[in-house]
């Protein structure tokens, strides 16, 4: 038996070590139970191939990264931080984050120099004004192209945070909370990243307990999927194209696709914060309930605060603190005026770092200067009142639900403008709006009633609620830990094929299209037009597109930055250029000097030879695979070796040029193709045909080329149609003419045909994982001109599609799928060979034993 | 410390928290990052800091690392005014 005295010494010993023991073995469950969570969440990430596949290995990554950092002291985990950080640069970008870590270090190094501040802040600009440079002389140095979106999202405003803190505060002692601070993770995976303040990012690292950071963090990421879950759903059944606008419900669903697109940035930002918690940093709540906000303050506050916060830093108080003399209110007002303008400069200065298109748009000069005028009013009224300042209402309070609403129409109004490339754009959609329907109406009440109802009550604004997580006992880490696992597994389970197929037809279906990457049925038909390459076309910010956009390696070249594409001076508008040699997509890409991308053909035809002549865009014209694969180069070399005993030779001849409209096929028609006397042209048609006419239209007006349509002409004119005109608003402005002009298209390359004595076919084609459309007017117009019609839209079969795909981030054939199509196309010519006038050289005799895709070699 | 604590915490709850509990207020009670004072708020509370005890604030002082708690405020403006 212990005695008092000797108990007095020992027992608290005893329970001091059970303590150590007990909150030891609480820790390790709170890491086991996060690890498990990121676990999930990089499984979800995987499973529905959210963002890029690099987020995917980040996580992984952060991973290993969380479990090692979880377990070492606190001196050490910052340490830790910086080097997960790193690795993950030279893990996604591999040799190419060298460049990225140079660069970073190099200003790094120059803002530690022990000379005088305005020295080293002349040092730097100058060197970040040589990357400028390098950024726009894309390949200079041979530096990769697509490091400058990641340069950019570390350096582009984080420098500029950085040097404050410098200015005020001193050369920084941390230098290994400068180099995670500047490379912090996930950046690689997520070029567009929150403006975290560098001393907000050292000061409250592990300044909370840990268990609460980590539940914070997952159940922040969570929310993040949950956002990009959503964004997808959005993305492929309800964005409209603007060209099919036709009723108020259609104006009002387009607004609002606009604006709730933004869900994809508010989940990026809630998974990059979320997996900063994990690694101890406390940082602001993002996007906080933003379609909640119910004056326009409220709003600049909640949908982005780190922005936010970042302007009132560097800019705001500032120039308040230098036009105070003039007394506060003015100098307030004077401030914010000030703040709004440089937002505007720097959502450029961001725009040349993380795009490639123009700096400054129409819709964002629009956008950001009736935000601005709202904001700068907003905060005038609250100087007003903050005389007579009210404690905010509890519980529901009309005057803010009707906030709410006015807030949330007009932030979508702005969005759209946002979307639009031009004012007259945008108000050709809303004059739409005139052809009231139900379903318009409905919409309108339905969201006004919504928001009045809901927005009406207080949603977490000013109030004495603490913001650091706590500490969690274990039974509220499991019980945190159970829902949020529950959420992901969920998620898991339902995206695992056997689980998504049992959930009936519909339901698997919407399951399969949110987890997939794949564009929605607008952007994969400008993207495999090379819409947005051929016109340059500013990315649309954060969007699906962009991800494909970023997944492509830096030398997948666009046609249109080779010399072998050219424009032209007449309507034809853009051509391939003769006699070149180019690298294009990783092959040779060579013209002839009739610039087809074919070999050398004499313009007259030889005797005994069989001429085909196809034209198409880029389907047609075969990029990314070597010429002698291209499908109607398969086609003539099988035809011609049987038609060599009988003396007779095969030309298929490759009229395809990239992003050509069916009208361009005309003028080509008119102009080259039947001065090579064929004997058949073969039209493709790649629905939905409207597209590339718009494009053709809008690159049309941007150089200044007369349309030789009066009826066009005029379409144009009216819808105010102008140089900075996207090609979806030109599709809108000539509404049914576009129709008119595909089916006179068929009807007037038909008549020239048959005027020189060859026949004709009209091809349909469907390139991988590409939807079927329901544009039948091509088609329609040579079934009633009495062409036959060869179908190969359905060419795959049960056939995974993407077997035939040149790339992820590219959907043209690769060898296999233009061996397929050279295969089909030849059995649709079997099939109407009296039709045609085939000669019999092509006797059943040597008909392909298969039409089945398995036939075809990998 | 207690002698500017009071003060700026009767200000802040006459101003900005009408109508709250004043014990709900403690001193580590986050006020920036906590959303009590926004932009506007934090810049009344930075004129009413100078005129109240006569210190002068620079920009870049007025930050939540000085002002999120009644005992960071009240560190800076004992350091503001030992400077004066």
């Amino acid at each position: 038996m212990m005695d008092d005295s000797a108990a007095g010494r020992v027992i608290p010993v005893a329970s001091e070590l059970s303590g150590i023991r007990s909150r030891a073995a609480e820790h390790a469950v709170a890491v086991a139970l996060t690890a498990l969570q990121l676990g999930l969440v990089a499984v979800v990430v995987r499973a529905f191939e959210l963002e890029s596949r690099g987020l995917y290995y980040t996580l992984l990554l952060a991973l290993a990264g969380f479990v090692v950092q979880a377990f070492l002291p606190l001196r050490w985990r910052m340490r830790c931080f910086a080097a997960v950080s790193v690795a993950a640069i030279v893990l996604l970008l591999s040799t190419a984050g060298l460049w990225v870590l140079g660069i970073g270090f190099l200003l790094l190094g120059l803002s530690l120099l022990p000379i005088r501040f305005g020295w080293r802040l002349l040092l730097v600009v100058g060197v970040v004004l040589g990357l400028m440079l390098l950024r726009v002389r894309v390949g200079l140095f041979q530096v990769p192209g697509y490091i400058w979106p990641v340069v950019g999202g570390m350096f582009m405003f984080r420098l500029a945070l950085y040097l404050y803190a410098v200015r005020h505060e001193g050369t920084p002692k941390d230098l290994w909370g400068t180099v995670a601070y500047f490379f912090m993770l996930p950046n690689a995976a997520f070029p567009f990243f929150p403006i975290i303040d560098y001393k907000t990012f050292l000061r409250q690292h592990y300044d909370a307990p840990e268990s609460g950071l980590y539940a914070r963090g997952i159940a922040w990421m969570t929310r993040g999927l949950v956002h990009l879950l959503l964004y997808r759903l959005i993305y492929h059944y309800v964005v409209l194209d603007p060209a099919t606008l036709r009723t108020l419900g259609d104006v009002v669903q387009y607004c609002l696709q606009t604006y709730l697109l933004y869900l994809r940035v508010s989940g990026q930002f809630h998974l990059i914060v979320g997996l900063l918690y994990l690694f101890g940093f406390r940082l602001p709540e993002t996007h906080h309930l933003y379609f909640l906000a119910s004056s326009f303050t409220e709003l600049w506050r909640r949908i982005n605060i780190y922005w936010k916060d970042f302007m009132q830093k560097v800019v705001y108080q500032p120039t308040f603190f230098r036009l105070r003399p003039q007394g506060n209110d003015r100098a307030i007002v004077l401030a914010t005026i000030v703040v709004m303008f440089v937002t505007w400069l720097l959502h450029g200065w961001q725009r040349f770092w993380l795009t490639t298109g123009p700096v400054f748009s129409v819709g964002d000069n629009w956008f950001w200067g009736l935000l601005g005028l709202l904001v700068v009013l907003a905060a005038a009224r609250d100087v007003r009142r903050a005389k007579q300042r009210q404690a905010a209402r509890k519980g529901y309070d009309v005057r803010r639900g009707l906030g709410t609403v006015m807030v949330f129409l007009t932030i979508v109004l702005l969005w759209a403008i946002w979307a639009s490339d031009s004012m007259a754009g945008l108000i050709s959609i809303l004059a739409v709006g005139r052809n009231v329907d139900l379903r318009g109406v409905l919409l309108l009440a339905g969201i006004g009633g919504f928001l009045l109802l809901v927005g009406g009550w207080d949603w977490g604004g000013t109030d004495l609620r603490n913001p650091k997580p706590t500490l969690l006992s274990l039974g509220e880490s499991a019980r945190h830990a159970a829902l949020h696992t529950s959420v992901l597994a969920g998620l898991v389970l339902i995206a695992h094929p056997p689980v998504r197929d049992s959930l009936g037809f519909t339901v698997s279906g919407i399951i399969a299209q949110v987890g997939s990457s794949r564009l929605n049925s607008l952007d994969e038909s400008l993207l495999t037009r090379s819409y947005y390459e051929a016109m340059s076309s500013p990315d649309r910010g954060a969007g699906q597109l962009w991800v494909v956009r970023q997944t492509k390696p830096a030398d997948w070249d666009i046609i249109d930055s080779t010399s072998a594409w050219g424009f032209r001076s007449d309507f034809l508008v853009t051509e391939l250029v003769p006699n070149q040699d180019v690298l294009f997509k990783r092959q040779q890409f060579r013209t002839n000097s009739h610039g087809m991308h074919d070999r050398e053909y004499p313009l007259a035809k030889p005797a005994g030879t069989y001429r085909v002549a196809v034209l198409g865009a880029s389907p047609v014209m075969g990029p990314g695979v070597p010429e002698d694969q291209v499908f109607e180069e398969l086609l003539e070399r099988k035809l011609s070796r049987l038609g060599q005993p009988m003396g007779r030779t095969v030309e298929f001849l490759n009229f395809g040029v990239a992003a050509y409209s069916p009208v361009q096929m005309l003028l080509q028609l008119e102009q080259k193709v039947l001065a090579f006397q064929p004997d058949l042209v073969l039209l493709t048609s790649l629905p939905p045909d409207r597209v590339p006419m718009g494009l053709h239209l809008a690159t049309a007006v941007r150089r200044g080329i007369p349309i030789p349509d009066a009826a066009i002409q005029g379409a144009l004119a009216r819808a105010g149609i102008d140089s900075n005109s996207r090609a979806e608003t030109v599709l809108r402005a000539i509404g049914p003419l576009g129709d008119s002009l595909l089916a006179v298209s068929v009807t007037r390359a038909d008549s020239l045909i048959r005027a020189h004595g060859a026949r004709a076919a009209l091809v349909v084609l469907r390139l991988p994982e590409y939807a079927l459309s329901q544009d039948q007017v091509m088609a329609e117009t040579a079934r009633r001109t009495g062409w036959p019609i060869i179908d190969l839209q359905h060419i795959y079969g049960t056939h995974p599609e993407a077997e035939f795909r040149i790339a992820d981030y590219d959907r043209h054939w690769n060898e296999r799928g233009h061996q397929l199509v050279a295969l089909k196309l030849e059995e649709g010519l079997r099939r109407y060979a009296d039709a045609l006038g085939i000669p019999p050289l092509w006797g059943a005799a040597e008909a392909p034993a298969s039409s089945q895709p398995s036939a075809v070699s990998p | 410390m207690d002698d500017i604590i009071g003060p700026v915490k009767q200000y802040i709850l006459d101003t900005f928290l009408k109508g709250e509990d004043p014990s709900a207020l403690r001193n580590d009670t986050p006020l920036i990052s906590g959303g009590i004072l926004d932009s506007l708020a934090t810049l009344e509370l930075v004129s009413f800091l100078e005129q109240r005890f006569g210190i002068q604030l620079e920009a870049h002082e007025v930050d939540a690392e000085r002002l999120d708690t009644l005992t960071a405020i009240a560190a800076l403006v004992q350091g503001k005014s030992a400077r004066v």
